[in-house]
């Protein structure tokens, strides 16, 4: 064989196969970068990082639910009705404000008819650094419009394979497309009350010596936290209502906060980031300290801070009514109360 | 910007090639030669913009420097303080981007110190990118280079497919073949020739390498779990992976100069075909030995000067081999072990070689193995412990976690077309005693790439295109987050 047909085969025969094996990404589209799920096609929907945007992009929706793990068992067919709404959910288990922020402002640039956001303000991630992030090999190249870095998602085996190829089998076995309910839920596989607690708690039993200071320091860094990562979205919506609530961690979560003398420390964190919040219209903050009831009701919980899907369908509920809902006028008075209440 | 990249092979390569040749072609020779070094240019500053400075004053003070050092004459006073200013100089430079950190560190731990470290980020390919201009002056001094062109001379450090990672080329290896008018125009052969070795290159750091770098990666993440079996196949793991990684990157440095119709010096020979330390050192890196060989054993008097005296150069020579590669004291180390293999079995070469050559090779093999431990661990320390937990013997039980990383996609894929039923704690060990076996067999049985011509056949056209097809598929890969329920 001569060198010239060699090259000319190996460069053209590698074009080719390329070609028809990225094709195949292009066209099923698992992650949803290019086009709508094709509506013959029943679509599994894996890991979040990777499907959250596609979601974003091209389904029709009038409302987003977004956070960390603390959303991943919300059942959308539940509280869609409660708000008159067609949502989606897009959880980002682990993630810090700055990457839910991110992933909310992209979703809001993709569709700006969204109506309602609802967005679940992890208490313990407030006082975090603003630029925390606790994933950085994130697929960026999925959360951009520059079509030069899609090779990483077109000519990539494991999208061909896991999710690509996945696609077609999932259909071909009579699948059908993972719902909202069903996306990242791990309600069904999960074990509540008070012996799953007790397994997943780590309690601090020796009472602090100091209380934890809530300094200078800490107030910037929780001010620069909202106004960079929560208020950016709330500020380009004006016409979109959002709906933030306090994640509401087991009680014993909070007993450990008082035991290791830092429980007044992050009141102090939520009181500054509800004060900031409340100065929006299109702000409604909820916080569901003084439900006692609820947060020690062992059964909604599996670990001191995820609760069942029927724990987040009623929380949902009393945001509908208007409950526990905090205002310009009532929150001194409120935080006056849990201090006094949990002390 | 790295070889196995997407941005590399689809854009940079097919237009740095095409200006090259085309300018060539319009008999642009000087702007042919522009355009290459600054296509290298673009090549290095995608890693890093900073970085673009550092090399591009190093040229020019080495050209400066060496064209001061070809008007005196070279056994003159003038000479000798030129030379001694150009090579402090850069090893100044070296030393302040590599070493200053590490210094400063070992300052403070010495003397109960609290010197703020400066976290100065290591320009890629300074350390190569130095030695080829150190030896450049050193030649010039000797009146050894020509009166080069700053062009020549700036395409010559800075081509592309030497530049971040070697080999150690000599300006009468380089230069020559840019001004060679036969050279100037595209030649099938070579093009066709470089594309099969820069696959095999690609194939062997993408398709071997990498996979095998994501098992240590979690094995020197997680010393304190590892079992003795898992540390034993950890080690065998990096033995394997710098050997492609290093080898790939040579076959395609080496494949991608040949496309240019430039030769590139050989750097690998089939090292773990060696039977003894000294042998070893003939086939790893040969153009890092050649180096040290010529301007500091040879200096140093080499065996000239007595038996004992031949053992302090080589011994010198390995240290500052170590050092070379690394700011850490486990690479001074390595270097040291090396050293002293090096000399023993010089020492005691009656009886080495008196050994049957399956004992010289286990033996060789298995020092290499152990050493890449020290290599490999972020401190000596914990290079101790993993050698401890394999010396153990405690527990044979492979972790599930590490044949985790060889459950291949391929093999999944496969599994699927021939309906193989595969619980994974049986296949999973299988698998990695496969890719051990292939690792083995490409290392001992196949001929190194060079040892025999390129003939271009329907088999290996075939294999290129899969292999191709498959390493651009593994350029981009899904990363695996571990939620913690947070």
């Amino acid at each position: 064989m001569k060198h010239q047909l060699y090259a000319k085969l190996v460069l053209l025969g590698t074009f080719i196969i390329c070609t028809l094996l990225g094709s195949i990404t292009i066209y099923v589209d698992p992650l949803f970068h290019f086009h709508a799920p094709i509506s013959t096609m029943s679509y599994d929907f894996k890991d979040e990082r990777y499907t959250n945007d596609g979601i974003s992009r091209h389904f029709n929706y009038d409302a987003i639910i977004i956070g960390t793990s603390l959303t991943e068992s919300i059942k959308t067919s539940h509280v869609d009705p409660l708000f008159d709404m067609k949502s989606i959910k897009i959880p980002y288990a682990g993630a810090g404000y700055k990457e839910i922020n991110e992933a909310l402002c992209r979703a809001l640039e993709y569709n700006s008819s969204v109506k309602k956001v609802f967005r679940c303000l992890d208490s313990s991630l407030l006082t975090k650094s603003p630029d925390y992030v606790r994933y950085t090999d994130t697929p960026d190249y999925l959360y951009d419009n520059n079509l030069f870095n899609d090779v990483n998602y077109i000519f990539n085996k494991k999208i061909l394979f896991d999710y690509s190829m996945h696609t077609i089998q999932y259909t071909n076995a009579g699948n059908i497309t993972t719902t909202f309910d069903n996306y990242a839920n791990w309600d069904s596989n999960a074990e509540y009350g008070t012996n799953a607690l007790k397994e997943n708690a780590h309690l601090n039993q020796a009472a602090a010596i100091e209380q934890k200071e809530f300094t200078e320091n800490d107030r910037q860094k929780i001010q620069q936290n909202i106004e960079q990562n929560v208020i950016p979205a709330i500020r380009n919506s004006a016409d979109t209502i959002f709906y933030l609530y306090f994640s509401p961690y087991h009680i014993s979560y909070w007993q450990d906060r008082i035991n290791d003398g830092s429980f007044d420390y992050y009141i102090q964190a939520e009181k500054l980031a509800a004060s900031m919040l409340l100065e929006y219209d299109n702000v409604y903050l909820f916080s569901f300290l003084e439900n006692i009831d609820f947060l020690s009701n062992d059964n909604y919980y599996k670990d001191p801070l995820h609760y069942s899907s029927d724990a987040n369908t009623l929380l949902y509920e009393y945001m509908s009514e208007g409950k526990y809902q905090l205002t310009t006028e009532n929150i001194l008075e409120y935080y006056d109360r849990i201090e006094k209440l949990y002390h | 910007m790295l070889f196995n990249s997407y941005i590399f092979i689809f854009l940079f390569l097919p237009c740095v090639l095409l200006c090259y040749f085309c300018l060539h072609q319009f008999n642009k020779t000087r702007l042919a030669q522009c355009c290459l070094g600054l296509f290298s240019l673009v090549f290095y500053a995608y890693f890093n913009i900073s970085y673009l400075p550092i090399i591009l004053c190093s040229l020019l003070f080495n050209y400066l420097m060496s064209q001061l050092l070809l008007k005196y004459p070279s056994n003159s006073h003038c000479s000798d303080i030129m030379l001694g200013i150009a090579v402090i100089g850069n090893i100044s430079v070296l030393f302040y981007y590599k070493y200053f950190d590490f210094f400063l560190s070992n300052i403070n731990n010495i003397f109960n110190t609290d010197f703020a470290l400066q976290n100065i980020i290591l320009p890629l390919g300074i350390s190569f990118f130095t030695f080829q201009q150190i030896s450049y002056v050193i030649d010039s001094k000797y009146h050894k280079t020509e009166s080069y062109t700053f062009l020549e001379y700036f395409v010559f450090v800075t081509f592309f497919p030497q530049l971040v990672a070697g080999p150690i080329v000599l300006h009468n290896e380089i230069i020559p073949q840019l001004r060679d008018s036969q050279k100037h125009s595209f030649q099938t052969v070579n093009f066709s020739e470089g594309l099969y070795t820069f696959i095999m290159g690609l194939s062997k750091k993408v398709l071997i390498a990498d996979i095998l770098g994501n098992a240590v990666n979690w094995g020197y993440s997680s010393i304190a779990s590892l079992t003795s079996a898992d540390a034993f196949v950890i080690s065998l793991c990096y033995t394997f992976q710098i050997y492609f990684d290093f080898s790939g990157y040579c076959n395609m440095a080496h494949g991608l100069a040949q496309m240019f119709n430039i030769e590139l010096p050989h750097n690998f020979f089939s090292p773990y075909k060696a039977m003894s330390v000294p042998d070893f050192w003939k086939r790893w890196h040969n153009t890092l030995t050649r180096f040290f060989t010529q301007y500091v054993y040879i200096p140093l008097g080499g065996n000239q000067k007595g038996r004992y005296r031949t053992y302090i150069n080589i011994f010198i020579v390995f240290l500052l081999s170590g050092i070379w590669h690394g700011a850490n004291w486990t690479f001074i180390l390595w270097g040291c072990l090396h050293g002293i293999a090096n000399i023993m079995t010089r020492h005691f070469s009656k009886y080495w070689n008196k050994l049957s050559q399956v004992t010289q090779w286990f033996l060789t093999f298995n020092f290499i193995n152990i050493t890449w431990i020290f290599f490999r661990a972020d401190s000596i320390s914990q290079a101790i412990t993993f050698i401890k937990r394999i010396m153990r013997f405690e527990n044979t039980q492979l972790s599930p976690a590490l044949l985790e990383h060889f459950y291949l996609i391929e093999f999944e894929v496969l599994e699927s077309l021939f309906h193989i039923p595969s619980p994974v704690h049986y296949i999973a060990p299988i698998y990695l005693l496969l890719i051990l076996i292939i690792c083995f067999h490409i290392c001992l049985n196949h001929p190194n790439l060079y040892e025999k011509e390129f003939k271009p056949t329907i088999i290996n056209t075939i294999t290129s295109i899969i292999l191709l097809t498959a390493c651009i598929f593994s350029l981009s890969g899904v990363s695996t987050f571990l939620y913690f329920n947070f």
